[in-house]
């Protein structure tokens, strides 16, 4: 433990300690008048007295003490490297604390890091985020000790480094419902007479991603407004995009765009789409939550041969709705590693504590200036 | 409470005291100075109108019967002796104690003349009074009864301490008023040395004076701890001090104090101290020259 001071240049406000010595000391030059009679009696000459005289030491005493207090006060004390706790537990919500040993501190695993005594929180946060977090506000000594769920969702490709070697522990727990079988992708086309040629392909695909379910697929003219459910249009038309579409877009929806369409280039599109000689067929770009799919050449097999490829359906699929990433894991295989460079640790601030010493002295000083004993007040 | 509202305790006490001329021999052909009311002294002088205030059992019934209009018969009774209180008023008799600052020495003085005045009353003697300040003297000629002694409380009452007192200059008339039969007791703080030398003076001829000096308790105490300016209110001159010079000072006028007893002693001048802070009663014992027979 080691003390500091953040802000060293504060310690000049200890000249204010001038004031009530001042204080102090200007009252032995103030003097009384008194009548006095008997004055031809008097020394004239008085013997001089001590040079300094200081009345009421104690008050004097304590004013000096709250302005030094103050004066540290302002020039932030810290203490380095305070010891922490011997040990954290961290659970994972959702699963049965266990119990924790005296010296040591369970929380659960989500933010904020509430203690295990209260009720477990819902978490959104990512795991191994939080595990980052815990690590990195520890002091090097704590021991800490993760108790996860078998699978953990919503990880990242690496395993976690941390600045310590955590025990990793993975809870015997219900291994949650595989999700279920995905719904397939719906394709909503609007076209013009133009944009009629294309429909077979793009219905071939809505068929070949229903397997034997039935195709949600439907089409109509570019009047016809987009229902709410949409998340998914093929814009076959030519000319600019009606204002009613590109607030559809903006609000999230994914828009797969026929070439003959007038949009403004955009900077930041960029490439998703190749063919096997690597020329560009379709580019992405955001456009407010949503993204617009943009195809670079005429849907007809002459300028885009892979419509007649077998994997069409699934490169159209890839491009317009593309799989999330793994995120899921088993969390005995995903267990963080050591070696990452400690974190440095905040000082522990003494503000606070010297706050509540500095209103203590300010209390008993007034207390003591203002009882009914004193006679004269400084 | 007013200096002159003497409390039941000073009452009782001074009871006992008597005051008593020096010279008993001066006294006329009236008997025992000591003895009230009986005797000579006793003799008809006039009728006059009645005022109100004037006792109902003085009225002269006899004559009311025949005149139909009421008569006091004024028995001036000739009182041998005249009690004279002498109060200095200068400005020096206004200082009061640290502790105590509303009874100053002038106050002193005059709950001593009010002790004074219940003796001379309790004792049939006339009393007068005279209030030495810087300008003329108040003189309120000598009287006996309750009615004198109301006139006199309310002079007193009136009278505030200032200025310094020039006793030389009435030193003379002084003299004429206190004749020798008299008793005269000054109540000042005897540090005016004008005074101490008019006393002498007055009592080589013969006349009767005592002196209570009137000393206030910071002055035996010496109690001053902090810094202080101590200003003598008459002559206007000033003094840093405080507690350093305590010992010299308490030394120097306790000197001072007994070389002023040696020097009124050899001229035969009762004289006696009182602080502010003590019984009033005691230095009158000790000026009063006898206590009266029970």
């Amino acid at each position: 433990m080691n003390p500091a001071l953040l802000f060293p240049a504060a310690l000049a406000a200890l000249a204010a300690l001038a004031i009530p010595i001042v204080i102090h000391i200007a009252r032995r030059t103030e003097t009384r008048m008194v009548d006095f009679a008997a004055l031809r009696w008097l020394d004239p000459r008085p013997q001089p007295r001590r040079r300094l005289r200081i009345d009421e030491r104690l008050l004097l005493a304590l004013r000096l003490l709250l302005l030094a207090a103050v004066a540290l006060w302002l020039a932030r004390p810290v203490f380095w490297g305070v010891a922490g706790e011997a040990r954290v537990v961290a659970v994972a919500p959702g699963l049965t604390p266990p119990t924790i040993a005296a010296d040591a501190r369970g929380v659960w695993l989500a933010q904020g890091f509430p203690l295990l005594e209260s009720t477990p929180p819902a978490s959104s946060a990512s795991i191994t985020s939080l595990i980052r977090q815990l690590d990195a506000e520890l002091p090097r000594e704590t021991e800490l000790e993760l108790i996860v769920p078998p699978l953990l969702d919503g990880v990242d490709a690496e395993r976690p480094r941390l600045s310590r070697a955590a025990i990793w522990r993975v809870a015997e727990g219900a291994r949650p419902a595989p999700a279920a079988t995905p719904t397939p992708l719906a394709l909503l086309v609007r076209h013009d007479a133009g944009g009629r040629a294309a429909l077979r392909y793009l219905r071939a695909a809505a068929i070949a991603w229903a397997g034997d379910a039935r195709p949600a697929f439907a089409a109509d003219s570019t009047d016809t407004p987009i229902p709410d459910d949409t998340r998914l249009l093929a814009w076959l038309a030519e000319g600019p995009m009606p204002e009613r579409v590109v607030r559809w877009i903006e609000a999230g929806g994914t828009a797969l765009v026929d070439p003959r369409a007038a949009l403004a280039m955009r900077e930041d599109a960029r490439v998703v789409w190749r063919d096997d000689e690597s020329r560009p067929i379709a580019t992405e770009s955001p456009l407010g939550r949503g993204r617009i799919v943009r195809l670079l050449r005429a849907i007809e097999p002459a300028s885009m041969p892979v419509l007649l490829e077998p994997d069409f359906p699934d490169q159209l699929a890839r491009v317009i709705a593309p799989p999330p990433p793994p995120a899921r894991v088993a969390a005995s295989e995903h267990a963080p590693v050591a070696g990452l460079a400690p974190w440095p640790q905040p000082p522990f601030d003494l503000r606070p504590w010297l706050a509540i010493v500095i209103a203590l002295l300010f209390a008993i000083e007034r207390w003591l200036a203002t009882s009914a004993r004193r006679a004269a007040a400084p | 409470m007013s200096p002159l509202d003497l409390p039941p305790d000073l009452r009782s006490r001074l009871r006992g005291i008597a005051i008593a001329p020096r010279r008993p021999a001066m006294l006329g052909g009236a008997g025992v100075h000591a003895s009230r009311n009986r005797g000579g002294g006793m003799e008809f002088a006039q009728y006059r109108a009645y005022e109100q205030g004037d006792e109902p059992r003085l009225i002269d019934w006899k004559l009311y019967a025949r005149s139909d209009k009421f008569f006091v018969r004024d028995a001036e009774r000739e009182s041998p002796v005249v009690i004279w209180m002498v109060i200095d008023a200068s400005a020096s008799m206004a200082q009061a104690d640290l502790a105590r600052p509303e009874w100053s020495r002038f106050d002193a003085a005059r709950q001593l003349a009010a002790c004074l005045m219940q003796i001379a009353l309790a004792q049939g003697d006339r009393f007068g009074l005279i209030v030495e300040s810087a300008a003329d003297p108040l003189i309120l000629a000598p009287g006996s009864g309750a009615r004198h002694r109301d006139r006199i409380a309310l002079a007193l009452a009136r009278a505030t301490p200032a200025g310094a007192a020039d006793w030389a200059r009435h030193a003379n008339s002084l003299g004429e008023r206190i004749g020798t039969a008299d008793v005269a007791i000054v109540l000042s703080d005897g540090f005016d040395e004008e005074l101490i030398a008019m006393i002498e003076r007055l009592a080589a001829s013969g006349r009767d004076l005592r002196l209570i000096r009137i000393l206030t308790g910071d002055e035996r105490d010496f109690p001053f701890d902090r810094g202080y300016r101590f200003r003598d209110a008459e002559s206007g001159a000033s003094l840093l001090g405080g507690s350093g010079q305590r010992d010299a000072f308490l030394a120097r006028f306790a000197a001072a104090r007994a070389a002023l007893d040696t020097r009124l002693d050899a001229r035969g001048i009762a004289h006696a101290e009182h602080f502010i802070d003590g019984r009033a009663d005691a230095p009158i014992a000790r000026i009063a020259g006898g206590a009266r027979a029970r």
